[in-house]
């Protein structure tokens, strides 16, 4: 099986260097963050700039947003944490986790994710840990808990699932783990990857994630637990094909497919059921990330998903045929 | 020659009077074979000496030699007895004529050990030439003793005959031309002087000779036609040659020499490659006939016995073929023919087996004759069968080699196979030189058959050998194999070569596949080298036990492809099978390895390399990658004892080991922190010995660029020298030594990316340039490094990236670099962000620029720069916090420096506001100065609008005024037109003409407006150029502050007045000039 996927729409005024996260907010807006320091909102049928922040004197890293698409948070290179209100254009929160003067042992953020609630976020750290800060605006930063995953590596991404009772959260050693919220336990670890896994993304119904690590695989795991709190029975597919790291993962929301970017300069778009690339779209440079539009496809189509890579620019792919 | 002789009719007799009164007639028709009855007769009658000579010249025409010469004696003893002596010099040259004629049939040597063709009782036509010799002084000792004086035609021409018999050309030129002297149309004298001259390749001036024999003598015996059709043939005549000699079979039917040419024409016309089948079997059937048949006339003559040699040899008739070899040889009257028959003969015992006689034929052949090309060949097959490959060597060499080289593609391609093939005693860098020899000799046997090829077009030499050689399979495999280390595009041509030729044989080797896939492999074309492995894999199927060998490493080499072009899976399942089939094929057993630690499972990696070590421990590749995997999983010490291990007891030359271990020696001295004076003292040696060991392997293998790399590197760092002993001691010499070994090093670099293409390469000569404060330069070859080998996923080169962008920008004073700098920092710790060296680098940058901005001239930055800066470097400060109370309990860098810092940046930045201020004090004065000026000029323009307006206003006066005055004239005109209008018509038409000359005078004058016009434009784009000139002065004058323009200006001066010195000086000078001012132009490209 093969599916085609068109460039539908490119951004107007692109970032002035390297993308390193987007997202795809139920608004049908597109969020990017960049290394130039820069966040933006775009139109998603026209490819405009909506809003955008001034640049931070350092890069962007990671990005998430609500899924009612209210909310941007964004974690700059250094652990300066950003909450940005995307309707009212104001930032409701600002943390800088690197600040080591007034809590005990701060750890800054690497990658950050938002709660689905709304209510905290998570940051992953250099000593394997995921730390939950709130994310109410007016105690936005504070240190809630510890998720301890008992690996002192550094935590390269980490992502609430769908429902928010649970984060998964993958190290530079290529381990995945994945922490109950309300009893902040660790109950799984996956050692299917041996190299950074750099990014992780969940199916909507929370039952799997698919892991895209620099051994040049996707690995997807079987994530459902037994109502004994078994876990669930891991590593159930391996998707190869990418020449060189695999940078980014996104699930469809249908959870048919997903795609990946990676340090090849190609996307891939996966079948996860026939378990094979049905779809390879060149680019010019590394594709740092990649996303999926939260709405589900329109009959008949296999759905749209944005990427942000190495030149700056976002683009909108959609599936060839008819216009969703 | 006898006016005795009277020709009756058709028959001839001759009277001979028998005491003056009985007259008996010899009828010369019929002749008695037995002459006895007329030589009583001739005794009898006491005859002249023209009867006898008459006499026996007519029983040698018949063929009774033996009679005729009978005859002559007979006249001498009745001469003798007569006491008329003086008249016998007739009867010596006819004795004399005789013996050559004897010597014609004599053998010119005997072979004592002949096999087949036994000659006894025979005289060599030494006796015989000495004979005729000695018959020739008798008679002309009884000329001169008859006082009839020495000379005369007769003697002459006999003594010519008797010279050019014994090939004394010169001297018998000399006798024939003494003849032609007296008689112009002597025949005899016409035909040996054209013989000489054809001898002598003057085939032109032999042919008029001959042709004017043939115009005196139609008739005439031996029939110059046969010289005509040589000298044609010579001349590349064929066609006419062949006709002559047709003719002169007509003429003379029993004559051998026609049909000996003609037989050899029609075997030669056989080979023609453009006739049909039937055409050239029909012509080698006539040649074949044609020759024998002059052989059966003369079985005498070497030149037919050689012609039918070489039928019967190759009818494969060997002992009828010895025997006509051994004649010519022993009949043959010239070096060609005696080689020849020579070879023919080596060539018959050769195929019979008979090597050693056949060495000695070969051997006789090429003495006298070194360049005879089947002679060489045929003596270099003996000398290879005995096994003497240098001699055959060298007799090939001797044929191809000047002076006279010969060229014969047979010969070429021969010797470069012996060249190719390794011999005792031959050291490997002989052999190395014996294989470029090889390779230069295949070049040249192919591109000689390549010029044949298009030469066929046109001749028709013979081209069946050609395409012989060029379809030789095992030649162009052989070329094949001593291209494969030197350019893999050869081997690839000539493999294909040779798998077209299989392919055309229909039976493809699947060895040619494979390796025609492994080319195709290293080249890169994964799809087309796994298409051929499998087809070679399915060829080697079908072949049985003997394939089933074949298929091991066509497997492998398949299971290679699958990996290489990323399927895993593929690769996997394929060295599983292999490794069923054969479980110690450690080969498949390293790649299984190498795939999981690739995905970083070096444990079970470990485990299979532990696997293959126990079966073949002595195996020095398996060693070398288990060295290899030890040093990549950061097993320093476990590879260091296994290095040296595999040096101690299995091989000490073994050069990936040495370089190993020179590496590991290198490294461990480098990470050695010891500052205690034993440590240094250690530091240093453990630089030696890794000096020592890239010395031993480049000893063994000069070409080991890894060695080479290794070396240079330490020799850039100098390691042996200050650099070993620890931290560098500060002394004067101390940069220009750090200088010179980078430049020795980059040298070696340069060598070395010639045949290493490795992005280590290009690393280590940005460090050399790094070191050499050469910043632009090591960003070029660091960013070559990063973009074309590592994809800029290598977080080291994006490190050395941002060191050398901030070492540019520290040293240009350029925020610009600085911020360059940064962004590299954050892409390295992107990649990986668990270094926290790169954030404390990060803060650092950041800090760095603003520091830089505070140390430049308001002019020379900008309010905006400075503003981002103090904020990036009030950021640094909280990041220097952090990174100061990280409570890690290793950091990479010191926290207490990282507080320090924060201290620094915290004492700098109080100064920000004042350069804040000076800034914008500055800029607003900036401003408010182009705002004067923008407003002088504004002024400016509007004075010289007004100026404008005014002369615009007095233009339009003056226009009023002009056309006031015209209306008047036009009125006073319009009053004279009104008068005009009553003149005649023959004034009017005087009018006109005037006015068309007034048209013509209009048309010129525009012509003429043209140029001026021209000039003026032109003159306009000069002074434009000039104003514009003037601008950019301003322009500078403006800010003059900014060095960089500035100085950019100096060396353009320079170059300009260089270009006035030149035009000056002129002459040799002008080089001089030149060159500097290249050097200084590439001065200036360095600095900016």
């Amino acid at each position: 099986m093969s599916l085609a996927f068109v460039n539908a729409l490119e951004c107007k005024e692109p970032h002035s260097d390297e993308i390193w996260a987007v997202a795809w907010t139920a608004n049908n807006t597109a969020v990017s963050a960049s290394a130039d320091g820069t966040v933006k909102q775009w139109d998603s049928t026209s490819g405009q700039v909506s809003i955008s922040r001034p640049p931070h004197n350092l890069a962007i890293v990671s990005l998430s947003v609500s899924p009612d698409g209210k909310f941007a948070l964004y974690n700059g290179l250094d652990g300066t944490t950003w909450l940005w209100n995307l309707q009212a254009d104001t930032v409701v929160g600002r943390h800088e986790s690197y600040d080591r003067s007034t809590v005990q042992g701060a750890e800054p953020s690497w990658s950050v994710s938002l709660n689905p609630n709304g209510t905290t976020y998570a940051g992953t750290s250099s000593s394997g840990n995921v730390n939950i800060y709130s994310a109410n605006p007016d105690s936005f930063g504070t240190r809630q808990a510890v998720l301890t995953s008992g690996r002192s590596r550094h935590g390269m991404d980490c992502v609430h699932s769908p429902d928010g009772t649970r984060v998964a959260l993958s190290n530079e050693a290529g381990q995945v783990f994945i922490f109950d919220l309300e009893s902040q336990a660790l109950t799984s670890t996956y050692s299917s990857h041996a190299m950074c896994v750099r990014s992780l993304a969940w199916s909507s119904d929370g039952q799997l994630l698919l892991t895209a690590s620099d051994d040049k695989r996707l690995i997807l795991h079987d994530v459902r637990s037994t109502p004994s709190g078994k876990p669930g029975s891991g590593a159930v597919a391996t998707l190869t094909g990418h020449s060189s790291w695999v940078l980014s993962t996104s699930i469809s929301p249908d959870g048919r497919l997903a795609a990946s970017g990676s340090a090849d300069k190609t996307i891939k778009v996966w079948d996860l059921s026939a378990r094979a690339a049905v779809s390879t779209l060149q680019e010019s440079g590394e594709v740092w990330s990649v996303a999926w539009s939260p709405k589900p496809p329109a009959p008949g189509t296999a759905g749209a998903f944005i990427t942000g890579g190495q030149d700056g620019h976002v683009r909108w792919w959609r599936s060839a045929g008819t216009g969703a | 020659m006898s006016e005795d002789v009277t020709y009756v009719g058709s028959g001839r007799s001759i009277d001979i009077e028998l005491g003056g009164q009985e007259v008996i007639t010899i009828d010369l028709d019929n002749l008695d074979p037995n002459p006895e009855d007329v030589l009583d007769l001739l005794k009898e009658g006491q005859c002249r000496v023209s009867v006898w000579t008459k006499l026996a010249g007519e029983y040698w025409r018949r063929g009774y030699l033996a009679a005729a010469e009978r005859i002559a004696h007979s006249a001498i003893e009745s001469l003798q007895a007569n006491g008329t002596t003086a008249s016998s010099p007739p009867i010596y040259a006819l004795l004399a004529n005789i013996q050559i004629a004897h010597a014609q049939k004599a053998p010119k040597l005997v072979l004592s050990e002949a096999r087949e063709d036994k000659l006894t009782n025979v005289r060599p036509k030494e006796e015989y030439y000495r004979e005729a010799a000695q018959y020739l002084n008798t008679g002309e000792r009884a000329a001169a003793e008859g006082g009839e004086g020495v000379g005369g035609t007769l003697a002459f021409l006999t003594r010519g005959i008797q010279q050019l018999a014994t090939r004394s050309m010169d001297d018998a030129m000399r006798s024939f031309e003494g003849v032609l002297a007296e008689k112009p149309t002597n025949v005899v004298a016409l035909l040996g002087k054209a013989r000489i001259l054809y001898a002598r390749r003057s085939y032109p001036q032999a042919l008029k000779l001959f042709q004017q024999v043939l115009q005196l003598n139609p008739h005439c015996i031996p029939d110059p036609r046969i010289g005509i059709g040589l000298c044609l043939w010579a001349m590349d005549y064929k066609s006419k040659a062949k006709a002559a000699w047709q003719r002169s079979l007509e003429v003379n039917p029993t004559d051998w020499p026609a049909q000996l040419l003609l037989g050899l024409e029609s075997i030669n016309a056989s080979k023609t490659e453009n006739l049909s089948e039937q055409d050239r079997a029909q012509a080698f059937l006539a040649g074949t006939k044609f020759i024998e048949k002059a052989f059966n006339a003369n079985q005498k003559s070497a030149a037919a016995a050689n012609a039918l040699c070489e039928l019967f040899l190759r009818k494969g008739s060997y002992k009828r073929a010895l025997k006509l070899a051994e004649r010519t040889i022993q009949f043959a009257d010239t070096l060609t023919l005696l080689t020849e028959g020579n070879l023919r003969a080596a060539r018959v015992l050769h195929a019979e087996g008979s090597l050693k006689e056949a060495t000695k034929y070969y051997t006789t052949a090429t003495d006298g004759q070194p360049k005879h090309v089947l002679g060489a060949i045929g003596m270099a097959q003996m000398q290879i069968q005995n096994d003497e490959i240098a001699a055959a060597i060298h007799t090939l060499d001797l044929l191809l080699q000047p002076p006279n080289p010969q060229r014969s593609v047979e010969a070429m391609v021969m010797l470069a196979s012996l060249r190719a093939h390794p011999r005792p005693g031959v050291s490997s860098s002989d052999y190395a030189q014996e294989k470029a020899k090889a390779r230069e000799l295949f070049d040249r046997a192919i591109k000689t058959l390549e010029q044949d090829d298009s030469r066929t077009s046109n001749g028709h030499i013979p081209q069946h050998t050609a395409s012989y050689i060029n379809d030789d399979l095992d030649m162009h495999i052989e070329i094949a194999r001593l291209w494969q280390e030197e350019s893999l595009d050869r081997t690839t041509r000539a493999l294909k070569e040779a798998l077209r030729l299989s392919e055309a044989n229909e039976q493809v080797d699947p060895r040619l596949l494979n390796n025609m896939g492994a080319l195709q492999h290293m080249e890169g074309n994964l799809a087309e080298a796994r298409a051929l492995y499998e087809e070679s894999l399915t060829k080697a199927a079908s072949l049985g036990p003997d394939g089933e060998g074949m298929s091991t490493s066509m497997l492998y080499n398949l299971a290679r492809v699958y990996e290489d072009s990323g399927d895993i899976t593929m690769a996997k399942e394929a060295y599983d099978k292999l490794l069923a089939r054969h479980p110690e094929y450690v080969d498949a057993k390293v790649r299984q390895a190498q795939m999981l630690a690739d995905l970083n499972q070096s444990n079970e990696a470990h485990d299979l390399l532990k696997q293959a070590m126990a079966s073949q421990n002595n195996n020095l590749n398996l060693r070398a990658f288990y060295t290899y995997f030890l040093i990549q999983s950061n097993f320093p010490k476990p590879a260091k004892d296994f290095v040296f291990a595999t040096l101690k007891d299995h091989d000490k030359h073994d050069v990936y080991s040495l370089c190993a271990a020179g590496w590991i020696q290198y490294h461990q001295s480098r990470e050695s922190r010891d500052p205690s004076p034993k440590g240094l003292e250690e530091r240093r040696r453990g630089f030696q010995r890794s000096a020592e060991f890239y010395d031993k392997a480049l000893l063994l293998d000069p070409l080991c660029a890894f060695a080479a790399q290794g070396l240079a590197i330490v020799t850039a760092e100098d390691a042996l020298g200050s650099f070993g002993g620890g931290p560098a001691t500060s002394g004067g010499d101390d940069p220009q030594k750090r200088m010179r070994n980078a430049r020795d090093a980059l040298d070696i670099f340069a060598k070395i990316r010639e045949s290493l293409n490795d992005g280590s390469v290009y690393l280590n000569m940005g460090h050399c340039y790094y070191a050499r404060d050469e910043f632009d330069r090591a960003i070029e070859s660091y960013e070559t490094a990063s973009v074309r080998f590592y994809s800029g996923h290598n977080v080291s080169v994006l490190l050395c990236l941002c060191r050398t962008w901030y070492a540019k920008a520290s040293k240009d004073q350029s925020f610009v670099a600085m911020s360059t700098a940064l962004k590299y920092a954050q892409k390295a710790l992107h990649l990986q962000p668990s270094d926290k060296a790169i954030l404390y680098n990060i803060a650092m940058v950041q800090q760095k620029a603003a520091e830089l901005l505070f140390g430049l001239s308001p002019s020379k930055r900008t309010l905006k720069d400075l503003e981002w800066a103090i904020l990036q470097a009030g950021h640094a400060q909280r990041l220097f916090a952090s990174l100061a109370a990280d409570s890690g309990s290793v950091v990479p860098y010191s926290r207490d420096i990282a507080d320090q810092r924060r201290k620094y940046g915290e004492s700098m930045l109080r100064r920000g506001d004042e350069h804040l201020a000076t800034q914008k004090e500055f800029e607003a004065e900036a401003q408010a100065k182009l705002v004067a000026a923008r407003l002088r000029r504004q002024m400016e323009k509007e004075k010289l609008e007004a100026i404008e307006q005014e002369r615009v206003e007095e233009h339009r006066r003056q226009a009023e005024k002009l056309a006031e005055e015209r209306r008047k004239a036009r009125e006073q005109a319009q009053e004279w037109t009104r008068e005009v209008q009553m003149e005649s018509d023959e004034e009017r038409e005087r009018k006109s003409k005037r006015a068309a000359r007034k048209v013509k005078v209009e048309g010129e004058s525009g012509d003429e407006g043209a140029e001026p016009k021209k000039k003026k434009r032109s003159g306009g784009k000069l002074k434009k150029a000039i104003d514009q000139d003037v601008d950019n002065e301003q322009l500078f004058s403006d800010d003059e502050v900014d060095s960089k323009p500035a100085k950019k200006r100096v060396p353009k001066k320079r170059v300009v007045r260089d270009d006035e010195d030149q035009d000056a000086v002129g002459g040799p000078r002008k080089k001089q000039y030149k060159s500097k001012e290249i050097l200084s132009d590439t001065d200036d490209e360095e600095m900016s």
